[in-house]
């Protein structure tokens, strides 16, 4: 059992095929930590969007009330 | 002529069991209770306990024994049978057959079958059979003794008593051993040593020795030497002295017999201090007895003297402990030394003292070979007539106990007197029957050696197969190890692979999720933009309809109604009120898109904004521009202001400022905005993605630039906002 398993090709093989196992392991993780932030991105940039068009409503609606109502308001 | 001694121990490893476990109750603790019994069952089994101690113990007290077991047998004679009384008539059967009482033992050990058979109690029927084969070992019908130890072996296997079916394996040994059917008795101790598997226990033991001495009843010598050798082993590892040196002894007079004088010398001087310190007289006799024997075959000059002085030791040892057969044995020894070193005078009496002892035994044994020796005294003597009658009946003798050797040796004598007397014819005919029996003596060893040397070489046959077995179990073996292994391997390899693969496609599933996300992303910034840009034209449209629009309009009005002098004072308050319309108009338009900004440039937008800001916000604010000679591209310009005003936005509700520094610079093809206050800096826990910042990020991003807020060399940060020029941003 032991002879077989320090048997040069067998020995690199399982080495080889534990490496890929390591790398691929590690390439999934920062894919995943990537999405994580991707997800984390869109959803701010929707929020940013969202904050955005309340505030030209604001305005828009500032400079409406002001010129039906001759009263100023605050930005 | 010498006799040569081989102690034969056949004992049997169930006997000196049951002898230790007996000894667990004393026999006086048991007499003790015998009066408290009460009942009658309770009384007999005492009596048949205290029976089994005493025989047990030692056979003087049988007589007590027997009536203790009469005792009980009248007492359980009303009660239906049980183990008890079977034991009862085993002990009792014991007892007769010791007391050589075959008959009375025969018909107890009968009746106890019987009753036994009747309620089919298989121990007790195993032990009655087991007595009644020894009963007929003991009257030599080893035939029908046979019969009783298969049956007993037979209950035994079917009780899975391993104990007793060793005891029945050594018993069927020995007496196919006695009817010299020595292949069954080698398969019966075979069997014995196949049980142990190499255990050391005494049964062992006793099997090696056993089977020794059934080869060399064989003559194969060999043969017996290696299974002694292995019981003196065994007896060594067992610790018991007394057999280790009773195994010695047989081992030297094996070597002895083939010739090898030194190993059996040093056999027979290992045993004698072992003997001598267990007290053992008989066993120490027999030693200088063999010792005796073997000095003689020595070619040493003083060799029968030396032979003389063992004889001489055995001799005094054997009076002293009166072993008369042992006496006649060492005085016909020294008798036939004596005759052998010439002094025949001095031989005659020692020989005639042990022909005495003999003839008072009644034992055939050597008797021959003593009445041979005598009759060469006598012929050393020159009295030929005495010569000739001694051996004429040691003929006789040797005749009566089919002793071929003997035979020849006083038919040798007979011719040599024959021949002193002038009976030429007699002479002849003895030396004929003396050639007769060499010649079948010689045949018989001849036949001998060849029989041992097919043995020898069925072993080594049979060695070299077990040999080649052996190796042929050790490469399957290790070819299924093998084939294991790789099972194990190809299954780790499979495992690793088929895990790869999974992987493999988790990763490419996730990486097509990404770049999804990303172009999501992409989509958002881009929509981000445009909303910016959108918000931007709009506002900016918005500014300028409510400045050139309703701020021309009410301008228009205003002029109007100042040019109407007669009403000036009646006008006075609608002027004020148009020009606070005028005012608030410019004011929103300004706040939804500087004027500034769009008519004097980036550098003008600021400078108002910053002095507004400062107004407003009690702040000083100082502005610098460098480098700014032209106009930059609108929408560089809108969010290069946007970006002041937010991060000015900041200071104030956020920085606790007192001063703020701001340089718009132009160094070669960028323009760097930095914003520098004076305030509490940026915290460390500083959302990244805060309105305030993300509104900065992305503003700048629109307009290809880059934004890097930092904490100032003292105190405050430094906001900085770099645009490349070199790329049209419209």
């Amino acid at each position: 059992m032991n002879s077989l398993f320090t048997h040069p090709f067998i020995s690199w093989g399982l080495g080889t095929l534990l490496l890929a196992l390591l790398i691929i392991g590690a390439q999934i993780h920062q894919i995943k930590q990537s999405l994580r932030q991707q997800t984390k991105d869109s959803r701010n940039l929707d929020r940013y969007l969202q904050h955005l068009r309340d505030k030209h409503h604001q305005h828009l609606s500032m400079v409406l009330h002001y010129l039906a109502n001759g009263q100023k308001r605050d930005l | 002529m010498s006799q040569r001694v081989i102690v034969i121990s056949i004992l049997m490893g169930m006997n000196i069991l049951q002898t230790v476990s007996a000894q667990a109750w004393s026999l006086d603790s048991l007499q003790a209770l015998l009066p408290y019994a009460e009942s009658d069952t309770a009384r007999a089994s005492l009596l048949i306990h205290i029976a089994a101690q005493m025989v047990w113990t030692d056979w003087s007290h049988t007589s007590t024994a027997k009536q203790h077991l009469l005792e009980a047998q009248v007492l359980l004679r009303e009660t239906p049978y049980s183990p008890l009384r079977g034991r009862a008539y085993s002990i009792l059967g014991k007892i007769y057959r010791r007391n050589s009482q075959q008959d009375s033992a025969y018909s107890i050990l009968q009746k106890g079958i019987q009753e036994a058979e009747q309620v089919e109690d298989n121990q007790q029927l195993s032990e009655l059979f087991s007595q009644l084969a020894g009963l007929m070992s003991d009257r030599s019908r080893y035939d029908s003794a046979l019969l009783w130890y298969q049956r007993a072996l037979i209950i035994d296997q079917t009780l899975n008593d391993s104990a007793n079916i060793l005891q029945d394996f050594g018993n069927l040994a020995n007496t196919y051993g006695s009817l010299d059917s020595f292949v069954q008795a080698r398969f019966y101790y075979q069997q014995i040593i196949d049980w142990h598997e190499n255990n050391a226990t005494s049964s062992l033991a006793n099997a090696y020795s056993n089977l020794g001495i059934l080869l060399y009843q064989q003559g194969l010598y060999d043969s017996t030497a290696y299974y002694f050798i292995r019981a003196r082993e065994l007896w060594e590892d067992l610790g018991d002295p007394y057999y280790v040196a009773v195994v010695g002894l047989n081992i030297g007079t094996v070597f002895t017999q083939i010739h090898d004088y030194p190993k059996a010398y040093q056999y027979f001087q290992q045993v004698i201090p072992i003997f001598d310190s267990l007290g053992h007289k008989a066993a120490l006799a027999n030693t200088y007895n063999n010792l005796g024997s073997l000095s003689k075959e020595s070619n040493h000059p003083d060799s029968l003297a030396k032979s003389n002085g063992y004889h001489v030791k055995a001799l005094a040892i054997r009076e002293e402990i009166q072993d008369s057969s042992g006496m006649a044995s060492s005085l016909n020894n020294l008798g036939g030394n004596f005759v052998e070193l010439g002094q025949a005078e001095q031989a005659i009496p020692y020989l005639k003292r042990a022909l005495q002892i003999k003839r008072r035994l009644r034992t055939s044994q050597g008797k021959a070979m003593n009445l041979y020796n005598l009759g060469l005294a006598y012929y050393s003597l020159e009295n030929y007539e005495k010569a000739h009658s001694y051996f004429l009946q040691s003929l006789e003798q040797a005749k009566s106990v089919s002793s071929p050797n003997e035979q020849r040796l006083a038919y040798q004598g007979l011719a040599d007197v024959a021949i002193q007397l002038g009976s030429y014819r007699d002479a002849y005919t003895y030396r004929l029957a003396y050639h007769k029996i060499q010649d079948s003596l010689f045949s018989v060893e001849k036949e001998r050696q060849i029989q041992e040397l097919e043995i020898h070489y069925q072993t080594e046959k049979k060695q070299a197969t077990i040999d080649q077995l052996a190796q042929q179990q050790e490469i399957d073996h290790f070819k299924i190890q093998r084939q294991q292994s790789q099972i194990i391997l190809l299954l780790l390899f499979m495992g690793l692979s088929g895990l790869i693969v999974f992987l493999l496609q988790q990763r490419n599933r996730l990486r097509h999720q990404q770049q999804l996300n990303e172009q999501l992303l992409h989509q958002q910034e881009l929509r981000l933009q445009h909303t910016i840009e959108t918000q931007e034209t709009e506002r900016s449209r918005i500014a300028r309809d409510l400045h050139d629009g309703l701020g021309q309009l009410l301008s228009a009005v205003r002029m109007q109604l100042s040019a109407q002098k007669a009403d000036t004072l009646t006008h006075a308050p609608s002027l004020e009120m148009l020009d606070q319309a005028v005012s608030e108009v410019r004011m929103l338009a300004h706040t939804m898109m500087p004027r500034s900004l769009q008519d004097q440039g980036l550098e003008s937008a600021l400078k108002e904004l910053f002095s507004q800001t400062a107004r407003t916000a009690k702040l000083t604010i100082r502005f610098e521009a460098l480098g700014v000679k032209e106009r930059l591209s609108q929408a560089v310009e809108i969010g290069l202001y946007r970006i002041a005003q937010e991060l000015l936005s900041n200071v104030i509700k956020h920085a606790h400022a007192s001063q703020v520094e701001v340089q718009l610079n132009q160094i070669r093809e960028s323009i760097i905005l930095t914003v520098e206050d004076d305030g509490i800096g940026i915290p460390t826990n500083l959302p990244s993605t805060g309105m305030g910042m993300r509104n900065i990020r992305t503003r700048a991003e629109a307009i290809n630039g880059s934004f890097r807020i930092e904490k100032g060399p003292i105190q405050g940060s430094i906001a900085t906002i770099k645009v490349p020029l070199a790329i049209p941003h419209d």
